[in-house]
């Protein structure tokens, strides 16, 4: 009953006339970075991020969730109608969306994802309202150590089991981390890494980082290697959805929605292993699957498209209760809280009640706005893909310079920008995953700081950590996490072995 | 050899970490009764890094296919000069000359490079245009950012509006 009148509350803060243009400022936003190629909600977050000097916290906070929640929905138009994989989120939308698309049925496809974004928002969104509160109640009662161990835990979660290899994610983290270092240490007021440099001082801002290997880096490497090969497009067509489709539609809306909003709220981070999760059951299950790799078909779009937002809404639960950011566009968002001073975790629901509530509120006004926005002007949002892309890069890099100028006024941070595009190019030709660079640059100092009070209630004892239930469960996760795909496909590789022995 | 790329980042990651490494020989501060002070976490990640950057090139030497696909296409080094100075200038010039014209410059030259990418032949009357779009794209995001929002940026004339 608490929940529902807060809920209530929520909606009357999130309602009024500037919160509500807030929202839709956001939702268009959200969508037009997800439909164009190149740029994502996290960088489109990160760019307005100068804002938060002057806007206040419940008005920006509602407008990121709309941008947060717009991007999936945006996402999913390009690669429909885009022969080229937009963002990671949506990978596996492309798979079947591009068949049905090339046999004429864009519309449908198109359809089945925005509808099902909205079925699977809004319930996500209600599992998220009930769920929250109660985990921030739980957590209430987590000390530092539990904080540190849930930390490591999506640390290696991010670095580990997302990208194409251990190696290079463990890299890309440690990299997030130093970055985190530099500049004064929160406990001891200890300068680290500064070299003198006033900007140093100040830390490096995640403004800058997420847009240099995003937006520079990008562009860079499209400048490099991408301008030659032209993105061919399909054509559009009616977006009516025959009573077969609807039928094949919401069962895999309902299953996404499910295999979904789990993996968003355990620190596994990303959407890629719930999407591809709700496309290889949507194959086996399906009755049509021939039409899977061949014509399209209608529940491998509907099922991943579901599976995609329910993650992007359970990512918000810890965040909001335990201040931990298990994607990219969470971290951003975590460091738009801090900007304002607001730490998130399990006091965030009774410090910051309204803020949180009206958010929460906003989640649900926004799903629909998005979905009038998507469905019926999807035509429009079609058009800002006919920008040519000289013109669109060069323009990111315009927005670039105002959101990191933006922050700190320093012609000193343009620079560094250039640096960590260019380290940005390097990570993308060679494929180290860019989001743990991320992650361990915001919540590596939080870490530091948990790992440090828990040493002091420990009295300099590392056994601290494994002296509690709790901690000591999630750090034997974080190993399994670490060993358990090593030892499969060191079995797979000597099982492999065994075969071929055996044939030979 | 067709990872020679990844030993030079692993050489890379090494020498990030005796640098890290050197940076934290000189953090002061003590650890302390909790064992752990400024230092301890610098000193982590140093280890960390040297580890990786070792493991990075055994990796590299020891693959004997490439470890990623290179792109097909071979890298346009014209283009990213271009879409670079575009850059660089707009950070030496931003304080100079103010937002909008900079920032017009910046379009201007990246749009060139990326042109260039596309295997395209910008003219240069092609590229006094782009100086123009730039322009028409960079004032309103200046105006709304200064007049609206209340960010501050550079202007050339003291009285804000270019």
């Amino acid at each position: 009953m608490d929940t529902l009148n807060a809920l209530l509350g929520g909606f009357a803060t999130a309602a009024t006339p500037v919160n509500l243009m807030w929202a839709l400022a956001g939702c268009l936003v959200g969508t037009a970075v997800g439909v164009l190629p190149g740029i994502g909600p996290a960088l489109a977050v990160a760019m307005l991020l100068p804002l938060t000097t002057q806007v206040e916290p419940t008005a920006s906070m509602i407008m990121f969730a709309g941008i947060y929640y717009g991007g999936m929905y945006g996402g999913s138009t390009t690669s429909i109608l885009l022969n080229t994989p937009g963002e990671t989120a949506s990978m596996v939308t492309a798979l079947e969306g591009n068949r049905m698309a090339k046999h004429g049925r864009a519309g449908a496809a198109l359809a089945t994802a925005a509808i099902g974004s909205f079925v699977a928002g809004t319930i996500a969104t209600v599992m998220l309202t009930l769920f929250a509160p109660w985990l921030a109640g739980v957590a209430l009662k987590f000390g530092p150590p539990e904080y540190f161990s849930l930390m490591v835990l999506a640390f290696i979660t991010v670095s580990a089991v997302l990208g194409s290899s251990v190696l290079r994610g463990m890299v890309a983290l440690c990299l997030g981390l130093a970055i985190g270092l530099i500049g004064i240490d929160e406990i001891s007021g200890q300068p680290r890494y500064t070299l003198g440099v006033p900007e140093l001082v100040d830390r490096i801002e995640v403004t800058l980082v997420a847009v240099g290997l995003f937006a520079v880096g990008e562009a860079l490497y499209f400048a490099l290697y991408e301008g030659r090969d032209a993105p061919t497009r399909n054509r559009m067509s009616s977006l009516y959805m025959t009573k077969a489709e609807w039928r094949r539609s919401w069962p895999a809306w309902l299953r996404g929605t499910f295999i979904g909003f789990p993996f968003g709220t355990v620190p596994a981070g990303g959407t890629e292993i719930p999407t591809f999760l709700s496309y290889a059951l949507e194959k086996k299950l399906s009755k049509h699957r021939g039409e899977f790799g061949t014509a399209g078909a209608i529940e491998g779009v509907a099922g991943p498209e579901a599976a995609n937002n329910a993650t992007a809404a359970g990512v918000l639960v810890p965040l909001m209760t335990l201040g931990i950011p298990t994607s990219t566009t969470a971290a951003v968002l975590l460091s738009a809280f801090q900007n304002y001073g607001i730490t998130t975790g399990p006091q965030l629901f009774q410090t910051s009640s309204t803020l949180v509530w009206a958010l929460i509120a906003s989640l649900y006004i926004g799903n629909l706005m998005l979905l009038v926005l998507n469905l019926p002007l999807v035509g429009l949002w079609v058009k800002l893909l006919l920008i040519p892309r000289h013109w669109l890069y060069a323009g990111i890099l315009v927005f670039a310079t105002v959101g990191v100028y933006g922050m700190r006024q320093s012609s000193f941070d343009l620079l560094l920008l250039f640096g960590i595009g260019l380290l940005g190019v390097v990570m993308r030709r060679f494929d180290f995953p860019t989001g743990p660079v991320i992650v361990g640059m915001i919540l590596g100092p939080m870490a530091e700081a948990q790992f440090r009070n828990a040493m002091s209630i420990g009295e300099g004892r590392l056994t601290v950590f494994i002296e509690r239930p709790l901690s000591a469960a999630v750090l034997a996760l974080c190993v399994a996490v670490v060993a358990l795909p090593l030892w499969m496909r060191r079995r797979r590789a000597r099982s492999g072995g065994e075969e071929m022995a055996a044939t030979a | 050899m067709n990872n020679k790329g990844f030993t030079a980042i692993g050489a890379g990651v090494l020498v990030l970490a005796a640098l890290l490494a050197v940076g934290a020989t000189s953090i002061p501060g003590e650890a302390g009764y909790a064992g752990a002070g400024p230092a301890a976490l610098p000193w982590a990640v140093a280890a960390s890094m040297a580890l990786l950057g070792i493991l990075l090139i055994v990796t590299a030497r020891r693959a004997t296919s490439p470890l990623v696909p290179s792109p097909e296409a071979s890298p346009h080094w014209r283009a990213m000069a271009w879409v670079s100075a575009g850059l660089l200038l707009n950070a030496l010039l931003l304080e100079r000359l103010g937002f909008i014209p900079s920032c017009a410059l910046l379009f201007a030259l990246a749009a060139r490079g990326f042109r260039l990418g596309a295997n395209g032949r910008p003219s240069l009357l092609t590229s006094a245009r782009d100086v123009g779009i730039g322009a028409l794209i960079s004032a309103p995001v200046f105006w709304s950012f200064t007049r609206q929002l209340g960010v501050s940026l550079p202007s050339l004339i003291t009285a804000g509006w270019i």
